[in-house]
């Protein structure tokens, strides 16, 4: 058994009541913290003839594209968690546990509809400096059929330097909740309009995964990395972002080193603080939820729970990615504003929380107009699936 | 496809257009293509997995799913009618919801064991330029006998 010092029954007591007690540091943000429409769509399959019309209606609720990516460089963040090898059963990765190929061409298609001068594919795939189009092609992918939604469609692997000479040093504006700022691929600061398409699905470690969590894979392995360099970044990556989950050790030293390496090592206390410094430093100025086809019980096949593949057939999609993940917790059966020991934050801070008391956005659906199908009608009662699984007993997991 | 590295020296050839990779300068040469690296290979792993790339995982003979660390090999009868694919596993117990992507058009795939030598049909579904074989557990060795549609 491991043995817990002062220091860190000290932190885990502050961690259970941090929530109360950021949003006590900034009384006022929250109730300022931005308010803006959250659109939700219903599409059964993943049929481009359905998705495409679905995701148009929802942008045009939104007030439309054009005015935000006429004639700029837009970055999408994908979601392609774990390696290409893993499968829930099956089942191709982009029915469980990725962004839907479907999807990102739909979304793809219609930013250059509305006139993006060049649209950038970007994700950071595990542990490798291959190019994201053979990533695509491992996961049994068309990329071309990505590049050919619109003119001018790149793919870039932000695991590591890529095509940058440098890496972009990007500052979270506050000073930071566990890092004052990030090294990343240049990719992140050379757009002017920055995307996440994210998949709904619970997290093992943050509760929920939506189009914030979605930024916890823009840090670049070779310096956030188990393998990163110790005094300047890997030429490649190795390993996966241990050391942001329990700060079992700081970045390459060329980069910002953690505010506080005292701090509480405890995943559940971390990682949504990181990600809430990662949305701070990288804004998201559109976000969209695939939740067509998803999984229950975790981000990805290698979670030991009782996985189940499900398909809630909704789109989520807004300006800001703390209202929008606030309406897609709502139509998981969640409730946004549940703080750490409410479902699903039984034993993690609420990432939105801290995002709301950092001023990103508002989680208060009181203060969030949604348009298009109302959430009621568009809920897929992830809650009580999660009440049920966790009542039940652990499945028995032959190679413990 | 030549890869090579700079020890080459100047490749003939125009500059070839097209998909890049890092690390390396692409040339058109008649039919062909060279691939010449930016600098001397120092780590056998990268070198091979970038030959692979350099040809694209597109053209992939076969292609796992949930595989752990797995070997294959592929024949093709005289006639060309059939094929068989030796699917090795190296994990001490054998995997679970193996799925295996072969590329060609066929039309049924059988599997042959160790335990149930008999060939018998499996779960596949088939594209326009592969066939997907969604394998039962088994164990390390798999032979899959594919009818060419």
């Amino acid at each position: 058994m491991r043995i817990h010092t002062r220091r860190e029954c000290l932190w885990k007591t502050a961690a259970a009541v941090s929530g109360g007690y950021l949003a006590g540091c900034f009384p006022g943000r929250a109730a300022v913290a931005p308010a803006t429409p959250v659109a939700v769509g219903q599409s059964k399959t993943y049929e481009p003839a359905e998705v495409l019309p679905v995701l148009q209606k929802m942008f045009d609720q939104l007030g439309g594209l054009g005015k935000l990516v006429k004639g700029k460089t837009v970055a999408i963040k994908i979601n392609l968690t774990g390696g290409p090898a893993f499968r829930l059963g099956h089942l191709p990765q982009e029915d469980t546990h990725y962004t839907h190929p479907h999807v990102i061409t739909a979304a793809v298609h219609l930013l250059g509809k509305a006139g993006a001068s060049r649209i950038r594919i970007l994700e950071s795939p595990w542990a490798t400096t291959d190019p994201l189009e053979e990533c695509l092609l491992q996961a049994n992918w068309e990329p071309r059929d990505i590049v050919n939604a619109a003119p001018k469609v790149e793919f870039e692997n932000t695991n590591y330097l890529g095509m940058g000479k440098n890496y972009s040093r990007l500052a979270v504006p506050s000073g930071g909740l566990v890092y004052p700022a990030f090294d990343l691929n240049h990719s992140y600061q050379d757009c002017d309009v920055f995307v996440s398409i994210a998949k709904l699905k619970e997290h093992v470690t943050a509760g929920v995964t939506l189009s914030m969590k979605n930024c916890f894979g823009i840090t670049p392995c070779t310096i956030y990395g188990a393998g990163a360099g110790s005094d300047a970044p890997s030429k490649r990556p190795s390993g996966g972002r241990d050391p942001l989950h329990y700060g079992s050790r700081q970045p390459s030293r060329s980069s910002p080193a953690e505010k506080d390496p005292h701090s509480p090592r405890q995943d559940t206390w971390r990682v949504p603080r990181i990600v809430t410094d990662l949305v701070a430093a990288r804004p998201v100025h559109l976000a969209i939820v695939d939740g067509i086809k998803t999984m229950t019980g975790g981000e990805g096949p290698w979670v030991r729970a009782d996985l189940k593949p499900v398909a809630p057939g909704v789109l989520v999609a807004g300006l800001n990615p703390v209202s929008t993940d606030a309406v897609a917790m709502a139509v998981m059966g969640f409730d946004p504003m549940a703080s750490r020991g409410t479902p699903p934050f039984e034993s993690c801070d609420s990432t939105l929380e801290l995002a709301e008391a950092a001023g990103l956005g508002t989680r208060d659906l009181k203060r969030i107009a949604v348009l298009g199908t109302p959430i009621a009608q568009a809920k897929f009662d992830f809650a009580a699936i999660r009440q049920k699984r966790r009542a039940a007993p652990r499945p028995f997991w032959p190679w413990q | 496809m030549l890869i090579t590295g700079p020890r080459w020296g100047g490749a003939p050839g125009a500059p070839a257009e097209g998909e890049i990779l890092p690390r390396f300068s692409m040339r058109s040469l008649g039919k062909g293509k060279i691939a010449l690296a930016d600098s001397a290979p120092d780590d056998p792993y990268e070198w091979a997995n970038d030959s692979v790339l350099l040809v694209s995982h597109r053209y992939d003979l076969v292609r796992f799913w949930n595989s752990g660390a797995a070997g294959s090999f592929c024949a093709i009868s005289p006639d060309r009618r059939r094929s068989v694919a030796h699917l090795l596993f190296y994990a001490g117990r054998g995997p679970d919801s193996v799925a295996v992507r072969i590329a060609g058009r066929y039309r049924a795939v059988r599997a042959s064991t160790i335990d149930q030598p008999e060939l018998a049909l499996v779960d596949t579904q088939r594209g326009a330029d592969a066939v997907e074989v969604h394998l039962p557990p088994v164990a390390q060795y798999v032979a899959l006998e594919l009818e060419v549609a």
